[in-house]
């Protein structure tokens, strides 16, 4: 891997993390000061987010009451209102609500795209493995952030296409991270042990490698989150995400700005709520990490 | 970007130098030198394929970039001059070939929308990018090496707090946000708007050329300043809990000693790595920041190419983008070599 990027692999042990159950991960994660308060962050603006699903928003997102345009925060808009009279809070939970949908399919598509990649490389070695890996040094070497620009200028802008350019773009690190532990798990003896007893490849791999990797995955998804909001939100500030009338928050920020002096509102507040979502998954993330890997846990 | 901080990668590791002397270590070196050079061409060339055919997805082409809707009143001998001119009707590896030829010749091709040269255009966009990179990696490591020196220096006081908050904003705020709010401050608030004059160049006007990339760099600083306090702090409680630390306290050495002249200077191997793969993603990074601040870098050349379907000059800036990512992945795996015998001997 000659081109490569990384922090020095972290001395993570598979089978151990297999071995502790979903719920004492939990309470470990909630057992640290980070996790909790990214544990917490997340909720909050999950729940910001969903509610205005089910109606409960002051307005509608797209409402405009000219007579109202560029107001500060009021009791009947907290967050103020933009340039057309539209209640910024209502479009900050439609933003988180479309800045999570855009971000859960980029890294669900990224997950899956990338474990397979990255399990094949580890399991079956050999051409495989190079082809798989030079292939991701070849997507690593364009900045991710190009890379999605032109997937989304190919794709044209929308939600499914911003999803996919981000997907796309993530996919060979989630290849990197599996591959390592997966080379490692394959030498393991009861893995070994099951190859000996005549298990099939498919049932070795799906039975005995792939849990034993959904520890490092977890901490990786929940990083990946993060990473898919900050680039949607960097994709729809250059114009290049969901169009308007949608309420993107980066759209939001890059229109916020020409009010910034008269109404600070339009900018402070969608980008609190870009922040306050990628702070709430790294926290989760870091907690995780060190929750998986106590060796980690200098960072 | 934490997320991409994070990344496991395998380091590359040079082939083992047997204990025989320089000059068998000396050929050890040059072979893995050899081997990494060879890789990130293969690389490039990679790149430069996905790169050619992502573009010919885009949809439209340079006859409608350039006519617009008047491009459908074109008569069709009009059409099949222009598509003679772009070279358009001829089968995509030809024109791939005809690029490639060109690259090999030092020539990136023509500009359909301005008629320069592309290499012309990326001379004169990259100084821009360049510097603006630098310039940031320099705010970065003082950032980051200095609050990560203060934070692992008295952990759990006030200066670890105040690191790890710094950091903790830093990785989480886009670059975009702080540039947006410090254009937003600096205009409006100070009135002070140095990319509101034309662009001066660092040896014409080297005043309001610094005044002009301080705070685009500031923007992407802030973020390479957290990455990099993080892995300094790090790395530097990994060392203090080492024997060898222990044995300069109990001589009588002051914290201050101990801390830079022992701590510090055995955790620079993972904050040089750290270093290095953030100058890769600096460069992702001046897209949105030279947008942000109006700068005539590289990454505005790219977008508005991609935007005006000029192919030669987006290939040839992502290309350029692309190399520049390579380097410094090969410069900081060789120096990692360099620093530390182990990766060399692994």
């Amino acid at each position: 891997m000659s081109v490569s990027v990384g922090t020095p692999e972290p001395s993570f042990d598979p089978v151990a993390s297999a071995q502790s159950s979903r719920r004492s991960i939990l309470r470990r994660v909630w057992a640290r000061g980070n996790g909790r308060a990214g544990l917490i962050i997340i909720v909050l603006m999950v729940l910001l987010g969903l509610v205005s699903l089910i109606g409960i928003q002051p307005h509608g997102p797209n409402d405009q009451q000219v007579f109202q345009a560029l107001k500060g925060p009021s009791w009947s808009h907290p967050f103020g209102t933009d340039s057309f009279g539209r209640d910024i809070f209502s479009r900050v939970q439609h933003g988180i609500v479309l800045s999570l949908e855009i971000s859960v399919i980029a890294v669900a598509l990224c997950t899956v795209v990338g474990t397979l990649a990255g399990v094949a490389a580890g399991f079956l070695g050999g051409v495989v493995s190079a082809t798989i890996m030079g292939f991701a040094d070849l997507l690593f070497a364009i900045p991710s952030i190009l890379l999605a620009l032109a997937i989304v200028t190919a794709l044209g802008p929308g939600t499914l296409d911003s999803a996919l350019a981000i997907g796309i773009g993530y996919s060979p690190i989630f290849a990197r991270v599996v591959r390592g532990p997966v080379l490692a798990v394959r030498e393991a003896d009861y893995v070994k042990a099951g190859t000996v007893l005549g298990f099939s490849r498919r049932r070795i791999l799906f039975r005995h490698i792939l849990p034993a990797v959904s520890g490092i995955l977890a901490v990786q998804v929940t990083l990946a989150l993060g990473w898919a909001i900050l680039t949607e939100a960097s994709l729809s500030f250059l114009g290049l995400g969901p169009p308007p009338p949608a309420s993107s928050l980066g759209l939001m920020v890059s229109d916020g700005t020409n009010f910034a002096r008269i109404a600070w509102w339009n900018l402070a507040f969608p980008a609190a709520a870009i922040s306050a979502l990628i702070i709430g998954f790294n926290l989760f993330g870091d907690a995780l990490r060190d929750v998986f890997d106590p060796s980690s846990g200098r960072d | 970007m934490s997320a991409v901080g994070s990344t496991i990668a395998s380091q590359p590791v040079p082939p083992s130098a047997p204990e025989g002397g320089a000059r068998r270590r000396g050929r050890g070196l040059a072979r893995w030198l050899g081997f990494t050079v060879l890789r990130a061409v293969a690389t490039l060339v990679g790149v430069a394929i996905v790169i050619f055919i992502v573009l010919r997805l885009l949809p439209g082409n340079q006859i409608t970039a350039s006519l617009g809707v008047s491009a459908g009143l074109l008569t069709p001998a009009q059409h099949r001059s222009l598509n003679h001119f772009y070279g358009i009707g001829q089968p995509l590896p030809t024109q791939f070939w005809n690029w490639a030829d060109g690259l090999l010749h030092g020539n990136l091709g023509l500009s359909t929308q301005s008629g320069r040269t592309v290499t012309s255009l990326i001379g004169t966009a990259l100084p821009v990018t360049l510097e603006l990179a630098i310039l940031a990696m320099i705010i970065g490591l003082i950032l980051g090496i200095t609050t990560g020196v203060l934070a692992a220096a008295y952990p759990g006081r006030f200066g670890d707090w105040f690191g790890q908050t710094f950091a903790l904003f830093g990785l989480a705020i886009p670059s975009f946000v702080i540039g947006a709010a410090l254009v937003a401050i600096l205009s409006d608030v100070f009135h002070y708007f140095p990319s509101s004059k034309a662009y001066a160049g660092l040896f014409s006007d080297p005043w309001l050329n610094i005044q002009q990339l301080f705070f685009p760099a500031l923007t992407l600083g802030i973020g390479v300043g957290a990455a990099v306090m993080r892995t300094t702090r790090g790395a530097m409680l990994d060392v203090s809990r080492q024997a060898f630390v222990r044995s300069a306290r109990g001589k009588g050495l002051s914290h201050y000693a101990v801390t830079i002249r022992h701590v510090l200077r055995n955790a620079l191997i993972p904050i040089t790595t750290m270093s290095g793969i953030q100058f890769g993603y600096l460069l992702g990074g001046t897209v949105i920041v030279e947008q942000i601040f109006v700068l005539p870098g590289l990454g505005r050349l790219l977008i508005t190419s991609i935007q005006e379907h000029d192919y030669a000059v987006a290939q040839g800036a992502t290309l350029v983008f692309a190399l520049g990512f390579v380097l410094v992945n090969i410069l900081t795996d060789t120096v990692y070599a360099f620093i530390d015998p182990r990766v060399r001997r692994a």
